[in-house]
């Protein structure tokens, strides 16, 4: 028996969703776009489940690496810029 | 040292609208800033209003747009140009705004302009990827064994994502880099909400696949 069935059978299939499912909404769980009551299923289901949870890890440090890529865009033109938004409702248009 | 390189999205990533519709009034040209020290305007009451609502919905968006701006552009100069050109449309068609959103308004406002701006003066839609070498982030250290680590795995995530095709790349890096949410990411692209959903599973499954492939599947309990 595997931890998954050991989790379910501890708290009952209806708290526990199966890899399947977390397998079809892992993206939205790590881009936090579940929502709540997915969100906790899920959240179990990846303590529970070793396999889903180190996929769950790999796809975090995908996000992780990507990220890393973000440049912050020169201060200079987000001044620039706001002063423009700041000016506009002042012009007569 | 390839990490921390920018990875620039060519504009084939924005899906047009239909073709035949006349573009918006008033968009040749980038207008200069107006001068800031004008007096306010006469007609008090309506328009202190219209520019409250201005500044309390566009200007915390400004970064932001930016971010993405820069991501849909290959010149940072071109991004500040379609940000000012998307500040103006927002102040244009404000009282059209329903007060939902502002973000997903206002970054479809910036598709808009962008499909707009490239109609006019057709910029080469491959980039020179020597010039985007230039730019480089500050590493995050921790452990030196764990710094080759991440540099392996980061270099070979980068590779993946270059090889991406540019609609799934697009929305990896207005997910991840530019922090947007899924209906955000929707407004910015032109798509709806289950094709960036769709087009991340994809995007994300090919970067783990060149991961495993290079055997760097990081454990979970070092
Ligand atoms: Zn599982």
């Amino acid at each position: 028996m595997n931890n998954l069935a050991m989790h379910r059978r501890m708290l009952g299939d209806s708290l526990v969703t199966s890899c399947l499912q977390t397998r079809r909404h892992l993206q939205r769980y790590l881009d936090g776009e579940a929502d709540p009551a997915l969100a906790e299923r899920i959240t179990r289901h990846l303590d529970a489940c070793r396999a889903c949870g180190l996929q769950a890890h790999i796809y975090q440090q995908i996000k992780t690496a990507v990220c890393r890529h973000a440049t912050e865009p020169p201060a200079e033109a987000l001044e620039r810029l706001t002063a423009f938004a700041e000016a506009l409702p002042r012009q007569r248009t | 040292m390839r990490a921390g390189r920018p990875i620039r999205l060519p504009l084939s990533a924005i899906s047009h609208p239909r073709e035949g519709k006349p573009p918006p009034a008033g968009s040749a040209g980038v207008a200069p800033a107006p001068s800031p020290d004008s007096e306010p305007t006469p007609d008090a009451a309506g328009s202190t209003d219209r520019q409250a609502r201005y500044d309390s919905v566009v200007l915390p968006q400004i970064a932001v747009m930016l971010r993405v701006a820069t991501t849909i552009t290959s010149q940072p100069a071109d991004a500040e140009d379609l940000v000012q050109e998307t500040l103006l449309r927002a102040w244009r068609g404000l009282d059209r705004f329903d007060g939902q959103h502002p973000r997903a308004w206002l970054l479809t406002i910036l598709r808009h302009a962008e499909i707009n701006r490239h109609r006019r003066r057709r910029p080469s839609l491959l980039d020179d990827p020597a010039d985007a070498t230039e730019r480089h982030l500050a590493p995050v250290v921790p452990s030196a064994e764990q710094q080759v680590m991440d540099r392996a795995f980061d270099s070979v995530v980068e590779a993946a994502l270059i090889d991406l095709p540019t609609q799934l790349r697009a929305v990896v890096i207005l997910i991840d880099v530019d922090q947007l949410s899924y209906a955000e990411a929707a407004a910015a692209l032109g798509v709806p909400e289950g094709t960036i959903t769709s087009r991340l599973h994809r995007a994300r499954k090919r970067i783990r696949s060149r991961i495993s492939k290079a055997g760097l599947t990081p454990r979970r309990h070092p």
